[in-house]
């Protein structure tokens, strides 16, 4: 065994990728959005038989209303908490700096299509973050964004209503409600798909629960990443590496 | 405070569907854009499914 080979850092079976804080947001925001969506769509569909259930199974539209705003306000709350994080905190930051889109992930999306049409071969590589999840990111928070700026305006629809006018609270009424569907099919539908059910990853993928990640997972989806944290490594199966994989 | 505060939502509730509805144009043209939508999330899948498929069966044959 040659004195190369000792200095090599042994490759582990399992990455940390989501610290305990960014786990703790990922449930807040997986309730809150779950405890809006159900009390939304209670409203926004009130006269259907589903808007019906929905305001019976949620204790009538008074209860509704105190719920649908409880889960607004802790989404509020969250987002604030969200910011200090990816502003202050020198991991946060770096999570935000991989967030950002570039041009290269528009061409790394069009690689991946063209990988499931069977255009190309290889999977194309990624950093730490795919483009897909940089979608998925983007869109879960500029669509929080905008709820909650709608939600306060229809919420304190008086004050409102004396500083806008009528059509303003028109599309706002409407952005609120097909934002919520749009987050809704995003999210429970797109996400759930995407993280859980896609191939590979069914019938779920237990990254959200203990923010670890296989290292054949990380080196299959997130190939760049991999080679920064295990650059000339060759040695498979030790028990700990760098950057918090364990 | 309670009831006052659930008496404002409860009338808020009501007064939002009460409210004249919003011009029809808009309304439709966020239903286009929310399909559209929808349809490309839909159109990725069945990609995604079909070429998980399609490289399943070719690596089997292999």
């Amino acid at each position: 065994m040659s004195a190369d080979r000792d200095s090599r850092r042994p490759i582990p079976d399992q990455v940390r990728r989501f610290s305990a804080t960014e786990l703790a947001q990922h449930w807040v925001l997986m309730v809150t959005l779950t405890v809006l969506a159900l009390t939304g769509l209670a409203l926004f569909a009130a006269d259907t038989w589903l808007g019906r259930t929905l305001i019976a199974a949620e204790g009538g539209i008074e209860a509704r209303g105190t719920i649908h705003r409880v889960a607004a306000v802790a989404l509020m709350i969250l987002t604030g908490w969200h910011f200090l994080y990816v502003v202050f905190t020198e991991r946060g930051h770096g999570q935000l700096m991989a967030m950002r889109l570039r041009a290269s992930d528009v061409r790394g999306f069009g690689r991946l299509v063209a990988y499931y049409l069977g255009r190309i071969e290889e999977l194309p590589e990624f950093g730490r973050f795919t483009p897909l999840q940089k979608l998925q990111y983007w869109g879960a928070g500029i669509g929080s964004l905008m709820m909650i700026a709608t939600g306060l305006v229809l919420w304190f629809h008086t004050a409102a209503m004396m500083v806008v006018p009528k059509w303003v609270f028109d599309v706002t009424t409407i952005v609120h409600g097909y934002e919520g569907l749009i987050l809704f099919a995003l999210l429970f539908g797109w996400h759930v798909y995407i993280v859980h059910l896609s191939p590979g990853n069914f019938p779920m993928q237990r990254t959200f629960l203990d923010g670890k990640i296989s290292v054949e997972r990380l080196r299959r989806e997130h190939a760049r990443e991999y080679r920064e944290l295990f650059e000339d490594d060759v040695t498979p199966g030790g028990a700990s590496g760098p950057g918090g994989a364990e | 405070m309670y009831s006052t505060l659930a008496s404002a939502i409860v009338g808020f509730d009501r007064s939002l569907q009460e409210l004249p509805p919003a011009p029809s144009a808009l309304r439709t043209a966020v239903r286009v854009a929310l399909g559209l939508l929808i349809l490309a999330l839909v159109a990725y899948i069945v990609i995604e499914q079909l070429g998980s498929l399609r490289r399943r069966r070719s690596s089997r044959e292999r």
